[in-house]
């Protein structure tokens, strides 16, 4: 439905960014499906390359972390030992930092001032790249945790052993042999935080400080709506109900999953 | 077969630091898996491996195929000192040992094909090119009896006994001159088992292979061995080659265990009594011969001191851990 | 216990202290320095003039010596002052630590209120329609955005009923019901999100409990059904259950900072947000650093809680 934006738009015959100052706050209509913003923009177009926005983010901020916790759940769950001790207890400690306010402050660092080049800072993507970092570097505690318990049982096989006994390496082992096996483990950890990312960029860019305007997202167009909330509730129902049902859709396919491919489930 | 030494094990030992639940809270305590064993296996030969569950014949046995490093003792292996290796030294040496598993689900990679099983080893040591590799992985799926057809499959598409198959198939790629089988049939049905053995006899011929098979089953043993070591809570106690060990028993234990076989003569006269007993914890060996609680020979001697592995007066290769055993010949 | 107790305050002090660094430096790299503030206030200031008044305020230093001397200044007790609302940052900080508290303890407390017999009774009839209800109410907690939640709310009960408050906190000499009203909106906000969750993981344990041996002997003697349920297990379910309400516990103090927000609740979420948006270094500083300290007092106090309702837990250090 998302990926349609496009042909929906040609359809319709409007544009997303399209402003028709007469035609503010319309209620649904024929032309509007489900009205008009405060600009006159049609809405159902917004919440749909919105929708492309939040999920693309969800999606790459999700397999970013999720990259970040295997290969550090892998290596603590490998090697063991202290390494384990030391990786899992920074695990620890980032999952029981109070999350929101420290996004809240890297959200509003100032680029220029950690010295990326000027072209970066005042590109158009440059909230999409910093929302996406922001999310990873605490996401990825959920992937390591299961990554690293997964990894425990199966370093334990004893096709490990084997392959060892064949003269391979450690990194061979952890790619080649544990990695494969950690997939629908993977699998299940990333659809489960979809859901979270996506509710986090939201939050971000609620707060203004995730994707920016004029590009949509679901987050930063509840922004908006709050300021009209006494002018034009409707606008803010349709992103976050929108919102809600892709994260509880995430969640429960994460969920399901985790049945399915693990009937003894908890690691 | 000729006398030429292809592992030489002296004074062996293998402890494993463990954490155990005491009078007062965990105890740091030492399991003594392996002690002082010291054994030389020629090449060629068929060494069995025999002793109940729990009695350090699978540590021994991972020891000599380079899994675990030997607390103390020496250890050579095709003339090679082992002991202090680290992992990138040992490579070369992995070529010449190799391992057959016990359990023919656990032991292969259940997201590799065959062909990348058969292939691996040959990668990790850059040996021959992808073409060859492949050639090479079908010739040994056909030297083990299954079709190249197979190299496609997964793991899960086979019975036990043609995992068991492929395991072997592995163990034999880098072309080794000493396999560790551990326990590989005891996992098969019995109908399959005798088909595995008979595999292993075919494939020494054909491999020039040494074997150390370790096993519980004296009947297995019996099928394939050519010399038998029995152990008991990580010592070996008897050395004898199969007919002296099966006909003329010296060590109680390994009296005891032969009884314990069952026999396809019911009317057989059964002499002398079963086992009582389970073996003490390796975690708290008794003093002396470990085999002391449960000997029906048992003396004063026995509970003070350890009887050392030597031969009898009689066979200089039937080689007994008894202070009795002049008595029990 | 002793031993225990040592290693995790240790690490928690630890992990205070490299946080402080951190968030020192984050704080710095945020738009704009005191003495850009100065500037722009007044245009008789040359370069020359910001210079001296850098190295008289010591930011000319390299990141450690200045994080060092805020360190030892704020450990001998100045914790500076607040630009933003013209106090000392204590006093600042308290009444909104008091505020969080109120708003925070209100929504656990009806969400364990909740959480507790709805989780139970779900576990009682596994897979019934109760339990999937129950089930689907959980993970619509979870999946909610808060922040839509609390416009949907705003919209409902301010909007078109009227008979709310949007947002803000009672005058400090208005009464006991007035008061409330303000406190309404969000805490059923937050009750909503979490309520879901908690039952969830009550359900989770009992249905752990009521797998054990002990369960069936207490069914085998007789008891009833729900006798089992309420006398015998519930008690041992409420193991893991304390756990995370502890750690719950931690979050009571660093606020709930879109709810806060939203409904412009002058709490410490509220707080933390304004202070960073506001680019008030003082007060954003000690903020950030109360909320982490107390978020690892409260998952320390968590740890702590479950060795003591435990006794088979040995916390990884031998017992003397």
């Amino acid at each position: 439905m998302v990926m349609l934006a496009p042909a929906i738009e040609k359809l319709l015959g409007l544009n997303a960014n399209m402003v028709d100052l007469f035609n503010r706050m319309q209620p649904a209509s024929d032309t509007h499906v489900f009205g008009t913003d405060e600009l006159g923009r049609d809405v159902l177009l917004r919440l749909l390359y919105g929708g492309q926005v939040s999920l693309f983010t969800g999606l790459t901020a999700a397999c970013v972390a999720a990259t970040i916790g295997t290969v550090i759940g892998l290596t603590a769950g490998y090697f063991g030992g202290r390494l384990d001790a030391i990786l899992m207890r920074i695990t620890d400690g980032v999952i029981s930092l109070p999350l929101l306010p420290l996004l809240i402050v890297l959200a509003a660092l100032d680029l220029e001032k950690i010295g990326l080049p000027d072209e970066l800072v005042n590109s158009e993507e440059v909230s999409f790249y910093r929302i996406v970092i922001i999310v990873a570097l605490v996401g990825w505690t959920t992937v390591a945790r299961l990554v690293r318990g997964a990894t425990l049982s199966i370093k334990e096989r004893e096709f490990i052993m084997a392959a060892e006994g064949v003269g391979a390496g450690h990194l061979h082992i952890m790619f080649n042999h544990i990695l494969p096996n950690l997939i629908s483990t993977i699998i299940v950890a990333v659809t489960l935080s979809v859901g979270n990312v996506i509710l986090l960029e939201s939050v971000l860019s609620f707060l203004g400080l995730g994707i920016q305007p004029p590009m949509p997202s679901w987050g930063n167009m509840l922004t908006n709506a709050q300021a009209l909330i006494w002018e034009a509730p409707q606008l803010a129902f349709y992103p976050g109900m929108l919102i809600f049902i892709t994260v509880i859709c995430f969640n429960f396919l994460g969920d399901g999953l985790q049945d399915a491919l693990d009937p003894r489930a908890e690691y | 077969m000729n006398n030429v030494t292809i592992v030489d094990m002296q004074h062996l030992c293998k402890t494993f630091k463990l954490k155990v639940a005491g009078s007062s809270g965990l105890e740091n305590r030492e399991l003594q898996a392996v002690s002082d064993v010291t054994l030389k296996i020629s090449k060629g030969e068929i060494l069995a491996l025999v002793g109940e569950s729990g009695c350090g014949k699978t540590t021994l046995g991972r020891m000599l195929a380079l899994f675990y490093q030997p607390t103390s003792g020496t250890l050579c292996i095709d003339g090679q000192d082992v002991i202090g290796l680290k992992r990138k030294q040992l490579k070369p040496i992995r070529r010449q040992v190799q391992m057959i598993f016990q359990d023919p689900v656990a032991s292969l990679n259940p997201r590799h094909t065959v062909e990348a099983i058969l292939t691996e080893p040959m990668k990790i040591f850059s040996l021959y090119d992808s073409r060859q590799r492949a050639g090479k992985a079908a010739d040994l799926l056909a030297a083990v009896g299954l079709p190249p057809s197979d190299l496609k499959k997964y793991p899960h598409e086979f019975s036990g006994g043609q995992r068991q198959r492929i395991s072997i198939a592995r163990a034999l790629v880098l072309n080794p001159a000493f396999i560790v089988a551990d326990e590989p049939v005891s996992a098969l049905d019995v109908s399959v088992q005798s088909q595995i053995l008979n595999l292993m006899m075919d494939l020494r011929e054909e491999f020039q292979l040494t074997y150390l098979f370790i096993s519980h089953d004296l009947a297995v043993v019996h099928h394939l061995a050519d010399r038998i070591a029995v152990m008991y809570l990580g010592r070996i106690i008897e050395v004898a080659s199969k007919h002296d060990l099966f006909n003329n028993p010296v060590h109680p234990y390994t009296k005891a265990l032969l009884r314990s076989v069952p026999s396809i003569t019911p009317n057989k006269q059964r002499i002398g009594r079963i086992l009582q007993g389970d073996p003490p914890s390796p975690l708290y060996p008794p003093g002396g011969c470990a085999f002391n609680p449960r000997c029906p020979h048992a003396s004063e001697i026995c509970r003070g001191s350890l009887p050392a592995l030597e031969p009898t007066a009689t066979d200089p290769l039937h080689l007994v851990s008894c202070h009795a055993k002049e008595q029990l010949v | 216990m002793k031993g225990f107790l040592l290693t995790r305050g240790a690490q928690a002090l630890l992990v205070i202290l490299i946080m402080s660094f951190v968030i020192y430096s984050l704080i710095g790299l945020m738009p704009g320095d005191p003495i850009d503030q100065m500037i722009s206030a007044d245009p008789n200031m040359t370069s020359a003039d910001a210079t001296r008044l850098r190295a008289l305020y010591g930011l000319d230093l390299p990141i450690h010596q200045r994080y060092w001397n805020w360190l030892s200044a704020a450990l001998s007790g100045d914790l500076g002052y607040s630009r933003l609302f013209a106090k000392p940052v204590l006093e600042v900080l308290l009444p909104a630590l008091k505020n969080s508290v109120m708003l925070l303890g209100l929504a656990l407390f009806m969400s364990i209120c909740i959480a507790i017999p709805i989780g139970t009774l779900a576990a009682s009839k596994p897979r019934s329609v109760f339990d999937y209800g129950v089930n689907l109410f959980a993970f619509a907690g979870i999946s909610i955005p808060s922040f839509w939640l609390a416009l949907m709310l705003i919209i409902l009960f301010s909007v078109i009923l009227g008979v709310l408050p949007a947002g803000g906190i009672a005058q400090s000499d208005a009464g006991f019901w007035e008061s409330m009203k303000y406190l309404i909106l969000p805490a059923a906000t937050l009750t909503i999100a979490s309520v879901g969750g908690h039952a969830r993981y009550v359900r989770a344990a009992m249905l752990e409990v009521l797998r054990q041996d002990y369960i069936r002997t207490a069914r085998a003697k007789g008891a009833g059904a729900m006798r089992v349920v309420w006398r015998h297990a519930l008690r041992n379910a409420m193991i893991p259950v304390v756990t995370i309400m502890a750690l719950d516990f931690g979050t009571l103090f660093s606020g709930a900072l879109i709810t806060e927000t939203i409904y412009s609740w002058p709490g410490m979420g509220k707080l933390i947000f304004d202070s960073v948006m506001g680019n008030d270094c003082n007060l954003a500083l000690i903020a950030l650093l109360f909320a982490t300290t107390l978020t690892l007092v409260g998952s320390l106090l968590a740890d702590i809680c479950y060795a003591w309702l435990d006794p088979r837990i040995t916390l990884g250090v031998s017992e003397q």
